[in-house]
């Protein structure tokens, strides 16, 4: 929000220069930009519409912090006129809590002084005529938005404020047309809207060279209902981004007693009516709260004297009802609780002199999240077998969606995509692991890459799940047997001890533990080869073997026999192996694929060499004792898979 | 000794030596001018005639068969000289280790520090629902104050009573946690979040945060100092000055903006307070019986700082020449 330094001067008139009031602010109230000339920026936060997003309550901050003298009378109390020559109904007081407003006649319409108009230049405002700079005036001032309308193009001198009708629409005065609906509160004459309730006025009423009677609002409007609004007409005007913060109820007098002044002053108008919804019903809003100030040490972590705290709340506008007992500044609508009232005293102390202090507490047990550590051992073992780690968007467009296959039913979609190709959440870590390799074949051969991610699948136990993704891209080979190798390992590694490949169809294992699918493993071949795996990362830390048993080192030599044979390519290696796993004889410890050849003239047949290991566990193997084993396991490889020793 | 024997002896010794020094050696013992067999030698005048001639004879073959021996294993000596002398300036061989993500190992370097301090490490979804992204931290709807957050929202299915969305910081999870666990607690909870935001060097729609809660009885701002004063300048070893700002944020009260100066620099690198006692209302804590601060800060940001890095898309575009840097 812009301010003007002339206007903050004319308020304080002690204050040295603007680069003073801009680390005043800065150092204990707002974040404040420099602007050109006589403009500086502050940004007021949502709870402090009410005091600050006016120059009357940046000066009573900038006077709290420096401790210079600040005079203005928060003065609410507006003298009623019980004539009236206009009416008022308010139709929703839930929306309109307080409507207030003054008639003017004989004005005298014409260009503002220039004093004014520095002060609306400075704040980025375009001067209009001096009615309007008035109003815009005012609000700078007090942080109360104004209205005027011309009380004779007021149809039956009539205020309404209601809600609109469906089908009602009203021309803005910069001249567009707004469809209106009953969400919608507006102001209006006996016939028609006249304006959109705290966001704009209407064409048919405004101010012109020809006005002379003049009907000035200052009001208050439920925020929520102003902040819908704006958002669902596309209407973020000065006023509704004001009034979309809960403001004071008595701000409207406060504004109202300002414009009365000047009007009178400036446009040497007549004032003839005065209006108000709460007239004569005391609004207070200032509450009482209680400073305890050894709960403000024990909360800030200092010693302060309880002078100088009262001190600062002085300085601030806090006044002391008894004891510790202070009402809090008028208007200060964010002062609620006594932490609201520590936050002030502590921000005058100074942030920036409190002196850090080691805290004085027992020790915790901590934790560390099993898969947080499950998965730096994961990410370390991967980088050591060469494959890189990356960090994809979580989004997935159409496309991707519809080239994987995948059923838009299981996607999360987003109601407010920033793009196309950023349009729903990733179902699997696949997708843009793709893209990533790709991306990175221009310029290496080979590409290993993973990630650790969540992915997001709808109509699931889960709906959000964690994962891990390998990929491995490469323009000369297919690369599927190293992924699986890297699998083999990485799973030996961390512990997982029961694991299967299963095929899937042609191109797809499934990696399966106890019965249950813990991922997949597949390559497929478009411009370059590409082997992928995806593995549910949570499911796998609880297959994981946390309990591990030494293994007594064999006492007796290990001994090993190369097998090898002609088979048909009908039957699968991994099937071959695991029937002589299934021959259940307790000696095989390991069996090993060490060759494989596929003559080019005969297809049909494979010749494979299997290592198979033997551990004798209890004596050392004669020669004939491993002759016997080795052909039990022939036996058995000739009745199953017809295999012809080589 | 018999001249056989003197051969098969000094046979025994060339075949055993190991350089070209000892083989030196064993050629002075055998053939040198007071060696073994010119002692031999000296036997001759002493011999009988027809005994000099077979002496002789056999004195010239195993004077010859030694020298054979000792040129062989002169030769093969020299041949393993040449064999075994390598040329260490060659390069090693080429071994692949992967990439480290900057990110990811800035996020364990973090998580390290805190528990170093007596922090636990929690995680929680990036899915969120609207209440413990918003309304739970005092942020309700329709208030301006939600501004703060440009937010992801997930198209509602027809049955669906909760609005989902991304998490816009890892804020909700110091509901979560509480909600499940007594004071006193330390934590931080590391992860992506998500902001409606147009994509540039300083944006990005996912980034990571990392947050901070500490709650117990006597927890208060000037402990907050400590903690984060430490963690900084353990993260950056290097020298850095701190400026507190005060700030708004719905979920903590006082409210605090952290910047720290690099190289001459300020940065605005976290935002903190004082937990507010709507926050502890919601957990069910009791608000007059505990206190203590929450923090979050950018990580991707603390990276950017830490090397100098001018783009955030960077990070989520994986190429491997920028990853292999780190």
């Amino acid at each position: 929000m812009k301010f003007s330094y002339t206007l903050i001067q004319k308020l304080i008139p002690e204050i040295k220069s603007k680069k003073q009031v801009i680390n005043a602010l800065n150092d204990y109230a707002y974040e404040v930009e420099d602007l050109k000339g006589n403009s500086f920026d502050v940004k007021i936060p949502a709870n402090r519409f009410s005091d600050s997003a006016s120059h009357l309550g940046i000066a009573r901050e900038i006077s709290a912090i420096l401790n210079l003298p600040f005079k203005y009378e928060f003065n609410f109390n507006v003298k009623g006129e019980k004539e009236n020559d206009f009416l008022v109904n308010i139709k929703d007081k839930n929306l309109c809590p307080r409507y207030t407003a003054l008639r003017f006649d004989n004005v005298l319409i014409e260009d503002s002084p220039s004093w004014l108009q520095k002060i609306l230049t400075e704040c980025g405002l375009r001067p209009i005529n001096n009615i309007v700079d008035i109003l815009n005036y005012v609000m700078l001032l007090t942080g109360e938005p104004m209205h005027a309308f011309d009380f004779d193009k007021l149809a039956g001198h009539k205020i309404i404020v209601r809600r609109a009708k469906q089908g009602e629409s009203i021309l803005t005065l910069d001249g567009e047309e707004v469809k209106l609906n009953e969400n919608i509160l507006v102001i209006a004459d006996s016939q028609k809207p006249v304006a959109i309730a705290g966001i704009k006025g209407g064409a048919a009423t405004g101010i012109d060279k020809t006005t002379k009677r003049i009907l000035v609002e200052a009001a208050n409007f439920e925020p929520s209902n102003i902040y819908k609004t704006y958002k669902a007409i596309g209407l973020p005007t000065d006023a509704a981004l004001r009034f979309s913060h809960e403001l004071s109820l008595n701000l409207p007098l406060l504004a109202l007693k300002a414009a009365e002044k000047l009007i009178l002053e400036i446009a040497k108008g007549k004032k003839c009516g005065f209006y108000d919804s709460l007239l004569n019903k005391k609004v207070n809003e200032q509450k009482v709260i209680k400073f305890d100030i050894e709960k403000f040490n024990h909360f800030i972590g200092i010693n302060l004297e309880k002078s100088k705290a009262e001190l600062f709340l002085k300085r601030l506008g806090f006044k002391k009802v008894k004891g510790d007992l202070w009402q809090t500044p008028p208007l200060r609508l964010d002062i609620l609780e006594h932490e609201d009232v520590f936050e002030e005293v502590a921000r005058l102390y100074g942030y920036n002199f409190i002196l850090p202090q080691m805290p004085e507490v027992s020790l915790l047990e901590t934790q560390l999240n099993d898969e947080i550590s499950f998965k730096e051992k994961i990410r370390k073992i991967l980088i050591g077998f060469g494959v890189s780690e990356t960090f994809n968007y979580s989004f997935v467009s159409q496309k991707d969606l519809e080239n994987n296959k995948i059923n838009f039913k299981d996607v999360f979609e987003l109601l407010n995509p920033i793009s196309e190709e950023f349009k729903y959440l990733r179902p699997n870590l696949s997708i843009n692991l793709t893209k990533a390799a790709f991306q990175n074949l221009k310029f290496f051969e080979t590409v290993k890459l993973f990630e650790l991610g969540n992915v997001f699948l709808k109509n699931q136990k889960e709906q959000e799940i964690k994962k891990l993704g390998i990929v491995i891209a490469s323009k000369k080979e297919n690369k599927f047997f190293e992924l699986k190798g890297i699998l083999d390992e990485l799973f030996e590694k961390i512990g997982l001890e029961d694991f299967n490949f299963v095929e899937d169809g042609l191109n797809q294992l499934k990696i399966v533990s106890e019965n249950n699918i813990l991922g997949e493993i597949s390559h497929l071949e478009k411009e370059f080869y590409l082997a992928l795996a995806e593995i549910n990362f949570s499911k796998l830390l609880t297959f994981v073997q946390t309990k591990f048993e030494f293994q007594p080192l064999p006492k007796f030599p290990l001994v090993w026999r190369d097998i090898s044979f002609f088979v048909s390519r009908n039957f699968k290696i991994g099937d071959i192996i695991q029937a002589i796993y299934n021959t259940k004889l307790r000696f095989i410890e390991n069996v090993e694929l060490i060759d494989e050849y596929l003559n080019e003239h005969n297809n049909e047949n494979q010749s494979l060499t299997l290592r198979i290991v033997l551990n004798p566990q209890d004596h050392t193997f004669t020669k004939e004792e491993v002759d016997q084993i080795i052909n039990k396991i022939i036996t058995i490889l000739q009745t199953n898979f017809k295999i012809k020793i080589r | 000794m018999h001249l056989k024997e003197i051969e098969n002896q000094a046979i025994l010794e060339i075949q055993s030596s190991k350089n070209k020094e000892e083989l030196n050696l064993i050629k002075i013992k055998y053939l040198g001018r007071n060696g073994i067999l010119g002692e031999e030698a000296k036997k001759i005048p002493q011999l009988l005639p027809e005994e000099r001639r077979n002496f002789g004879i056999l004195f010239n073959q195993v004077k010859k068969t030694i020298e054979k021996f000792l040129s062989e294993k002169e030769a093969s000596l020299q041949e393993q000289k040449i064999k075994s002398v390598l040329d260490l300036t060659k390069p090693g061989v080429k071994i692949f280790a992967g990439f480290e993500h900057p990110l990811a190992q800035a996020e364990e370097e973090i998580i390290k520090i805190f528990s170093a301090l007596n922090f636990s490490v929690v995680e929680g979804p990036e899915l969120e629902e609207e209440y413990y992204n918003f309304d739970a931290l005092n942020i309700p709807q329709n208030h301006p104050a939600r501004e703060m957050w440009d937010t992801f929202w997930i198209k509602k299915d027809k049955n669906q009573k909760k609005n989902l969305l991304l998490r816009t910081h890892t804020s909700p999870m110091q509901v979560r946690y509480m909600l499940s666990h007594y004071p006193p607690l330390r934590i931080i909870v590391p992860g992506r979040v998500f902001r409606y935001e147009a994509i540039d060097q300083s944006h990005s729609i996912n980034f990571y945060q990392v947050e901070g809660l500490m709650v117990g009885k006597n927890v208060n701002l000037a402990n907050f100092k400590f903690i984060i004063e430490s963690f900084f300048k353990k993260f950056f070893r290097k020298k850095i000055e701190f400026r507190y700002r005060p700030s708004y944020f719905p979920f903590t009260e006082p409210s605090i903006e952290v910047d720290i100066k690099i190289e001459n620099k300020w940065l605005e690198v976290m935002g903190a307070g004082m937990v507010s006692r709507h926050v502890f209302d919601a957990v069910h804590y009791n608000p007059d019986e505990v206190q203590g601060f929450a923090f979050g800060m950018g990580l991707d940001r603390l990276v950017m700082i830490k090397y100098s890095i001018p783009d955030i898309r960077l990070f989520y575009e994986n190429d491997l020449r920028f990853l292999k840097q780190f």
